[in-house]
């Protein structure tokens, strides 16, 4: 495919400071590699580029494009990779586990007596850490001396530390880079913007490429304006907006852009297949999980005898559909009902069963030699007879499910497969499956078909109390991430009923102006009223 | 000794199975009909696996049985004629792969079939990363045939792998709808480790002949039951000794110890000719092919059946048959037949059962009253009208209306009848 005139513009960008806007589904990441390609045909050296993503993932994705250019040596890199890489180099860095940090901060949370949730405490230490200019509550300030003085003693670093480190070693030293390419720049935060600030001082080819308008992690500290200050930093700075979409279809682009008062960034339309946006009322979650179930199925035409027909599209597969929530917990009843219709699926971003502390004790007990070449059967009979375990929960019975495939096999053996299971529990790009996910978890993948679950006031926007309306734009930018995943169609699933409490459809829906509605509702069954007769007895 | 082989059939935990499906009934109605090696179906469902590790037990080289103390009651409820007979379990199941490949969704039913436990969990283990086993005896998984054949050859040396009914039109290889045309497409370099096919109801070898394709494999047929009384509705007859080894070796090579197979009239399966069921449009597929496969009811393209699929494969003549080629053997249910004799329209009637549990009880299992027992014998133990029926069924002289768009054909042993089977079914 050839580039268009604007991918072309970047690509072919000469010396000096760049931004670069590209949306949903503009081929930014096949711009990117073009121009890493171009450079390195030019002649420059594959140790004066560094190109850095956010995610692993991306990083893959990137290499894997370059491969023809692999023995370059072109550097491409997540932030953290980029500072361990380097760090590790002076001296064996230790970086401390999930476990053990969470387990630091429980205790020093229990300690200065803070009424949050494990998760916000690591947050708030997480960014006072790596937005060196915000200022946080008086707590933080605590409780971050205390965690930095424990990883201190323990001789570990944290993720934040090894950006913090970095970046104090690149006011000495000079990295060599000629070139600096930073991809998804929407979600730097403070550390990481005065990481690329540094790099100035060798290069003034610093190009950045991102969108926004899918700016989603400010809460994890990235820099809601970090576009204007670029623009305020590199005053002579040039900008490109690449203004074709290739993924989605004209109604897709048409409405979650309505969700963006500026017309500055209008998306142009490249394919020409009409495709649908569509609100569907629900009565509540079950009908709501029902439609999708059966919505699936008669895409896929069918998936037993029963329900073969002609309707479905020769061409669909489980791997077309995604079902997007906002909070796991308004995917519940979905999952559940997918995981009852037997199609093959997979849940992204989901507490893993190996995440439950019963469940990892049990794990611990098992790792210890003497079991190792026992039968995992035998061993867990022991060990859960000893029975301080068996606090019931559906994460352990899960695990127990989970296990019963196995209990043949040795211990070691077994371990083996958790572990692998355990690094492969993410998106799958290869698997043939349905996938079901958060919003968050959806940024950079792309379906035919979406399903926004749970398209109501207190879902989208979710939104905690007292929480500002910076909030406010965030949420809605996460709702444009999630609709503009759809390629061909999207749906927006409002549901008059959600856990029993009546619901209002999201604000976001005035916004979607002309946009088809459809309402779902079956016939009230007789049967229910004698269901509801036994209780009076 | 010849072996009646019946190895692809569901467990209760399956959906649209009857709640029967358990293991008990497998003794005792593979043991009615006459069966000898009877596959458990739906391993890679945890219950159902956990309950096979739990009331079977190892017999013969890869082979199953149940538990004295589960069979011992089954036994003694079952008639002399049939009690001591041989039963054996092996370990199988059907798995739906649903997928894309050549840029179409592919919807292939498979069968795998296992010697030992131990290569059964490894296989779930592997499977159970890929899709969801729990929520059905028969999964669903997103994953290519080629693929779930490479893991399945990988889990056990002694695993085999048979594409399930490979005609029907909405699930399976050759399928219409959602198959390939050619072994190759559909397995790539791994159709070398196709031996078999499984033909399904609504073909018989005479019609797997003509397919050129299908030369040096071997055609296997069973049940797929649903319930019960279906079990053993089709079969294979292997002359072997009582080893998963051996028989998997004469169905692998097709060698004379495959004797043939015993088959339902393909006309009676659901699929056998074109059609619309909503419309009550049956067609011969030339007839069709005339109306350019459009349904003249509807104006819709008509659901193209098992014979229709057949002619477009087909390299050769309908006449065709192989110099050398295995035994066929074609059957009528016995409770179908009794059900005629008697005149009475539900085979489920508790008369058919009646009579279906007497004749079982005087001269033995199904399969023997159908194949062997001596026709004065029947008439004996059953009258002679009885003893017609089974005649006309042994020498072929039937009435045979064909199914299709999922209506099941109608045989019938006695002509001149009016088919009133056939009315019930068009309303």
């Amino acid at each position: 495919m050839e580039l268009n005139s604007n991918q072309a513009k970047f690509v072919d960008y000469g010396e000096g400071p760049l931004f670069v806007i590209a949306g949903p589904g503009t081929g930014k990441t096949r711009a990117l590699v073009c121009r890493i390609e171009k450079l390195l045909r030019n002649g420059v050296g594959g140790n004066e580029i560094l190109a850095l993503t956010f995610t692993r993932k991306a990083c893959f994705e990137i290499k894997e494009r370059l491969s023809g250019f692999e023995d370059k040596g072109c550097g491409v890199h997540t932030f953290h990779s980029l500072a361990y890489e380097y760090l590790n180099r002076f001296s064996d860095i230790d970086i401390v586990n999930n476990d053990e940090r969470s387990k630091m901060l429980r205790n020093l949370k229990k300690k200065y007596g803070l009424d949050l949730s494990d998760r916000e405490v690591s947050l708030a230490v997480s960014n006072k850490k790596a937005n060196l200019l915000a200022s946080a509550g008086g707590f933080v300030e605590n409780v971050l001396k205390d965690y930095n003085r424990l990883l201190k003693q323990r001789g570990l670093k944290d993720y934040d530390d090894l950006l913090l480190d970095y970046l104090r070693y690149l006011k000495k030293a000079k990295m060599g880079y000629k070139w600096v390419l930073v991809d998804e720049f929407q979600d730097v935060n403070d550390v990481q913007y005065e990481i690329l600030k540094k790099f100035e001082k060798e290069t003034r080819n610093i190009n950045v490429i991102g969108d926004p308008n899918q700016s989603i992690y400010t809460f994890r500290g990235s820099i809601q304006s970090v576009f204007k200050r670029f623009e305020l930093d590199f005053p002579d700075s040039e900008r490109i907006f690449f203004d074709k979409n290739y993924r989605n279809s004209r109604e897709i682009i048409g409405f979650s852009s309505r969700l963006f008062e500026s017309e500055a960034y209008k998306h142009e339309p490249v394919r020409q297949e009409p495709g649908r946006v569509c609100v569907m009322y629900v009565a509540n979650e079950y009908a709501e999980a029902r439609w999708v179930v059966n919505f699936i199925k008669k895409r896929m035409g069918g998936l037993d005898l029963n329900e073969v027909g002609a309707q479905g599209s020769a061409d669909v597969g489980f791997g077309d559909f995604a079902i997007v929530y906002r909070t796991h917990r308004i995917g519940r009843i979905v999952r559940k009902m997918i995981e009852e219709s037997g199609m093959p699926h997979q849940v992204v971003g989901e507490e893993s069963i190996f995440e439950n502390s019963e469940v990892k004790k049990v794990l611990s007990i098992l790792s210890e030699k003497r079991y190792f070449h026992m039968k995992l059967g035998v061993c867990l009979e022991e060990i859960l007879k000893k029975g301080e375990f068996v606090k019931k929960s559906k994460k352990f019975d899960d695990f127990l499910n989970y296990v019963s495939l196995y209990l043949d096999l040795d211990v070691g053996a077994f371990l083996n497969i958790v572990e692998d299971v355990r690094r492969n529990e993410y998106y799958d790009k290869n698997a043939d499956l349905l996938t079901i996910m958060s919003m968050h978890a959806s940024k950079g993948l792309e379906f035919r078909f979406v399903f926004v679950i749970g398209f109501e006031e207190g879902a989208i926007p979710y939104l905690k109390a007292g929480e500002d309306d910076g909030r406010l734009d965030e949420e809605k930018r996460l709702l444009y991430v999630a609709m503009t995943r759809a390629k061909d169609e999207l749906y927006l699933m409002s549901s008059l009923n959600r856990d029993g409490a009546n619901c209002q459809i999201s604000r976001y829906y005035y916004e979607l102006e002309g946009v088809e509605v459809e309402r779902v509702f079956r016939k009230k069954s007789s049967k229910r009223s004698k269901t509801t007769q036994i209780d009076l007895f | 000794m010849k072996l009646i082989v019946d190895l692809h059939l569901h467990s209760h935990y399956s959906r649209a199975t009857s709640r029967d499906m358990d293991l008990s009934s497998l003794y005792s109605w593979g043991k009615l009909k006459g069966i000898n090696i009877i596959g458990s179906g739906d391993f890679t469902h945890p219950l159902w696996l956990a309950e096979l590790k739990e009331k079977l037990e190892p017999a013969e080289n890869g082979l199953f049985k149940l538990k004295k103390k589960f069979s011992d009651s089954l036994d003694r409820a079952l008639p002399k004629s049939v009690r001591d007979s041989v039963l054996r379990f092996v370990l199988t199941v059907e798995i739906s792969n649903i997928y894309k490949r050549g840029g179409k969704v592919r919807k292939v039913h498979n069968v795998v079939i296992s010697s030992e436990f131990k290569s059964v969990d490894r296989l779930n283990a592997k499977l159970s990363k890929i899709g969801n086993l729990k929520s059905d005896g028969r999964p669903i998984l997103g994953l290519d045939s080629e693929e779930l054949l490479k893991i399945a050859l990988d889990s056990g040396s002694g695993n085999f792998f048979i594409p399930a009914h490979i005609w029907t039109p909405w699930f399976s290889m050759f399928g219409s709808k959602s198959g390939f045309d050619s072994v190759e497409e559909a397995f790539g370099e791994s159709s070398k480790y196709i031996y078999a096919v499984e033909t399904g109801l609504s073909s018989d070898p005479y019609m797997n002949w003509r397919v050129k394709d299908l030369d040096g494999l071997t055609l296997v047929s069973n049940s797929d039951a649903h319930s019960p009384k279906k079990l053993g509705r089709e079969a294979n007859v292997i002359d072997c000794g009582i080893d998963y080894d051996q028989i998997m070796g004469a169905i692998k090579s097709g060698d004379e110890r495959f004797v043939g197979t015993i088959e339902f009239y393909p006309e009676e399966g659901k699929y056998h000719y074109d059609g619309h069921r909503m419309c009550s449009v049956c067609m011969a597929p030339e007839e069709a092919l005339k109306n350019n496969n459009i349904c003249p009811k509807c104006g819709e393209p008509l659901v193209l059946g098992v014979m229709h699929r057949v002619n477009d494969l087909s390299d050769r003549s309908s006449e065709y048959k192989p110099k050398k080629h295995k035994s066929v053997e074609y059957i009528v249910p016995l409770d179908n037949i009794i059900a005629e004799t008697l005149g009475i329209v539900s085979v489920n009637a508790k008369s058919v059962t009646g009579v279906y549990n007497e004749l079982c009880a005087l001269l033995g299992s199904e399969f023997s009253i159908l194949r062997d027992v001596n026709l004065a014998d029947i008439e004996k133990a059953g009258g002679v009208r009885l003893k017609e029926a089974i005649e006309r069924m042994r020498s072929g002289n039937l009435k045979i209306e064909p199914g299709y768009d999922g209506v099941f054909g109608v045989v019938k042993v006695f002509e001149g009848k009016d088919s009133s089977n056939q009315l019930a079914l068009d309303i």
